[in-house]
């Protein structure tokens, strides 16, 4: 969408009188520098995708085979809880707020976020939550063991793990409040001269309204988990039915949060897929403006659609009813995606690059994630099939091959830009091929698991889902050992490597383009405009 | 595509300074409004006069940190936003039981009641009756000469039957319909024809055809007619009553 880009007073690349920054650890500390925080967020958010990752394989290896063989059912369970809150609010949510540290100032000609200290301070406090998450496995009691949901009654009933969890939970909520407070203003107040609104890059649109979103329901899942807290502690009955509290009435507070917390997950993800796409398509985005009015579309009702993660709770067959057509109607907006990321790529000049091959994935695997939950949305459907394979293979589809290939996508598509060095492609689509295959083999078989009722969550199970177990298993692990040959590419595309041009591809577009890379410490001091 | 609605930044300007744009080099007053609408000029409008500032621009270009105070007012809206959604995840907790008593949805103590959705409440159709004794010393009439069904619905009618003579007598109703094409719409779940009748002599009795008319009934049909004729079935009462040879019976199909 951007045009041709100039600068008042020509583009002046890297300020060594501006290097008055401490070295060493202090640099990372103190750092205000978008580039620094967002590198900062990205390695994080990897660290905490090996740690949800190693839960993840825990799980697995215990499913191996019917029985307990490693995991006492607690610590099952609480393997579960701190899968599923590591990989949401450490792993996805931090690596795009690195995307959008490192690309979005970039991408609109600013010279930084808009708030540096803040920046900085809405990091630091993710490694204290990663370690109240992870140190709580080592506690009296254990690990928050109620599931990533937190739905009372037990965690009114559990140890100190809880407590840990639902702290460690305000804090990555505040941080993220406070990163999506930065993203709005920066991309409302700090955009280069022309650059309007619609003429951003998809990516600083999805993080936008994705901002939003955070704002809007971060909060809410805040005050469920204060009211947990105090339900524990302090006497208050909000859901302890013991006081004459409702446990349901947690569920429809944290599903109120929850659903628009999976968009907020995917959303970003949207944005990456529309950039590399277009950009390796050598054409532009199809359709742009509806591109945005399907992410809002989305974005607004997402908010209309919570409860039918709980249908089988107890609830009017009116509101079953609602939840059912509104949660279908979601497939619209979606739908206008995925066609014009198909009608961009229609006719266009295709290269496969690595970028383009998990962006590929991600239309392929995202789409069926999408049709398995028009499954789960029919209310009379959902009553069979809640609670067992089935969903937790939905959601892998929409979480792993949606967020986390695009994020992938996006990776490849600007590691020439962040390091300066071209990464190993060969090796890059290995990865991309390993994790396609390996993704399908551990959730695609989940589909027949689940219809066939074997419920999540359980460490044990019936004989007759051995076999798909073990090929759910195996797969798993294959998953994980590729997920290292990453680190290896990223690292060797640190250390050196085909130089990279300003521009690595040929097709891309975009401000982040004209500065060098590696993208100098700062860049845009002097505001390009756009025409 | 740049926006037609001008953005007005706060701030004072002074007529007295150069009036051309150092960016585009047009001239102010002249063809500023198209060459705004066409993006070749960035330039804002002041606040206090309504035209576009160099000043204001030329500071906009040469320090991004200008709009600090902006930022400011843009993050405490923000802040202030999710400060009020907590306050609203709170409020959620009174807000459920009242919004669904106000909307009415909330009726999960209520048992479902069950109807059937297969009833066309739409049309009527009516059901008459006939009755007819082939040779028989019975009297057969309907408790009710007809009945008016919504196609779907169960419905039963009721015959009375009586045996005049003083033996007993077996007999058999055989149905027809009319119009004949009603026949394959109109089903019966239980009916008095569907086996034999003996009636000690002198006996009354009541009996029930249970029916729906199936909603495939075409539409023009709105009047079907019910016929029944009870044949004496003779061998039964020739073992009681007769001698003879046991040859020629004839049985109602």
């Amino acid at each position: 969408m951007n045009t041709a880009a100039t600068t008042a007073n020509g583009h002046i690349a890297g300020h060594d009188d501006h290097a008055h920054h401490p070295k060493g650890l202090m640099r990372w500390v103190t750092t205000t520098n978008h580039k620094d925080i967002g590198t900062m967020y990205l390695w994080f958010s990897f660290a905490m995708f090996l740690v949800g990752g190693c839960m993840a394989l825990t799980i697995r290896a215990e499913l191996f085979q019917p029985g307990l063989q490693i995991l006492e059912p607690e610590r099952f369970n609480q393997m579960t809880t701190l899968h599923g809150l590591i990989m949401v609010f450490g792993a996805i949510m931090p690596a795009f707020v690195g995307f959008a540290n490192w690309m979005l100032p970039l991408q609109i000609g600013a010279s930084d976020m808009a708030f540096g200290r803040m920046n900085n301070m809405s990091f630091w406090m993710l490694p204290p939550a990663a370690l109240l998450l992870t140190t709580s496995l080592f506690v009296p009691g254990g690990a928050a063991a109620a599931g990533w949901t937190l739905y009372p009654p037990l965690t009114i009933q559990q140890g100190m793990g809880m407590d840990m969890a639902i702290f460690a939970v305000h804090i990555l909520g505040i941080s993220s409040i406070m990163g999506s407070i930065n993203i709005i203003t920066t991309i409302l107040n700090l955009r280069a001269p022309g650059m309007t609104l619609m003429k951003m890059p998809l990516f600083c649109w999805t993080w936008l309204i994705t901002a939003y979103l955070i704002i809007a329901v971060m909060p809410v899942l805040a005050g469920a988990v204060t009211m947990t807290l105090t339900d524990r502690h302090f006497g208050t009955s909000f859901f302890s039915a013991a006081g004459g509290g409702d446990p349901v009435l947690f569920q429809h507070i944290f599903w109120f949060f929850g659903h628009p917390e999976v968009y907020i997950v995917i959303i970003p993800g949207f944005g990456v897929i529309s950039q590399v796409i277009s950009t390796f398509s050598r054409k532009p985005l199809f359709g742009y403006a509806s591109m945005v009015y399907a992410v809002a579309a989305i974005a607004i009702l997402s908010f209309t659609v919570w409860a039918h993660h709980m249908y089988t709770v107890g609830m009017p067959i009116t509101a079953q009813l609602y939840f059912m057509y509104a949660t279908m109607f979601i497939a619209v907006p979606t739908g206008v995606k995925i066609f014009n990321w198909t009608a961009t790529m229609w006719r266009g000049s295709l290269s496969f690059e690595t970028p383009m091959l998990f962006a590929i994935g991600f239309i392929f695997l995202f789409t069926m994630g999408g049709f398995s939950g028009l499954v789960l949305a029919m209310a009379a459907v959902d009553v069979q099939m809640q609670d067992t394979y089935y969903v937790v293979a939905h959601f892998h589809y929409t979480m792993v091959a949606g967020a986390l290939f695009s994020a992938f996508a996006g990776a490849y598509y600007w590691l020439p830009k962040w390091t300066g060095h071209m990464y190993n492609e060969k090796l890059g689509q290995l990865h991309f091929w390993l994790s396609f295959i390996f993704f399908n083999m551990i959730f695609f078989v989940q589909h027949f698991l689940g219809l066939a009722g074997m419920p999540r969550r359980i460490p044990d199970y019936a004989l007759q889902f051995t076999e798909f177990n073990q090929i759910s298993t195996i797969g798993a692990f294959g998953f994980g050992l590729s997920q290292l040959l990453f680190l290896y590419i990223v690292i060797t595309c640190i250390k050196g490597g085909e130089k990279a041009p300003a521009k690595p591809w040929e097709g891309a577009e975009g401000l982040e383009w004209d500065v060098p890379s590696p993208a100098p410490h700062h860049t845009w001091e002097v505001q390009p405009i756009v025409k | 595509m740049y926006p037609l609605r001008r953005r007005i930044i706060r701030g004072k300007c002074s007529p007295s300074l150069s009036n051309q744009h150092e960016c585009c080099g047009i001239t102010q007053g002249e063809k500023q409004e198209s060459a705004y609408r066409t993006g070749t000029c960035f330039h804002r409008a002041c606040r206090v006069c309504r035209i576009y500032c160099p000043q204001l621009v030329s500071q906009q270009l040469k320090s991004p940190h200008v709009p600090a105070k902006r930022n400011l007012r843009t993050l405490l809206k923000l802040a202030g936003f999710s400060v009020l959604m907590f306050g609203f995840g709170y409020a959620l907790i009174p807000l459920y039981p009242v919004i669904c008593k106000g909307l009415g949805i909330n009726q999960i103590g209520v048992d479902d009641k069950p109807f059937n959705t297969q009833v066309d409440l739409a049309r009527v159709v009516s059901i008459e009756f006939d009755t007819n004794v082939h040779n028989m010393p019975w009297k057969f009439k309907p408790v009710e000469g007809h009945l008016s069904v919504h196609p779907g619905q169960l419905a039963q009618a009721v015959f009375e039957v009586t045996n005049t003579r003083d033996v007993a007598v077996t007999g058999q109703a055989i149905p027809s319909y009319g119009p004949p094409l009603a026949g394959e719409h109109f089903r019966k779940l239980e009916c008095f024809c569907f086996s034999k009748q003996t009636l000690a002599p002198g006996e009354t009795r009541q009996m029930p055809v249970v029916f729906v008319v199936d909603a495939a009934l075409p539409k023009e049909i709105s009047t079907i007619t019910l016929s029944y004729t009870f044949f004496e079935v003779e061998g039964n009462q020739r073992a009681e009553n007769r001698t003879g040879s046991a040859v020629g019976v004839k049985k109602g199909a």
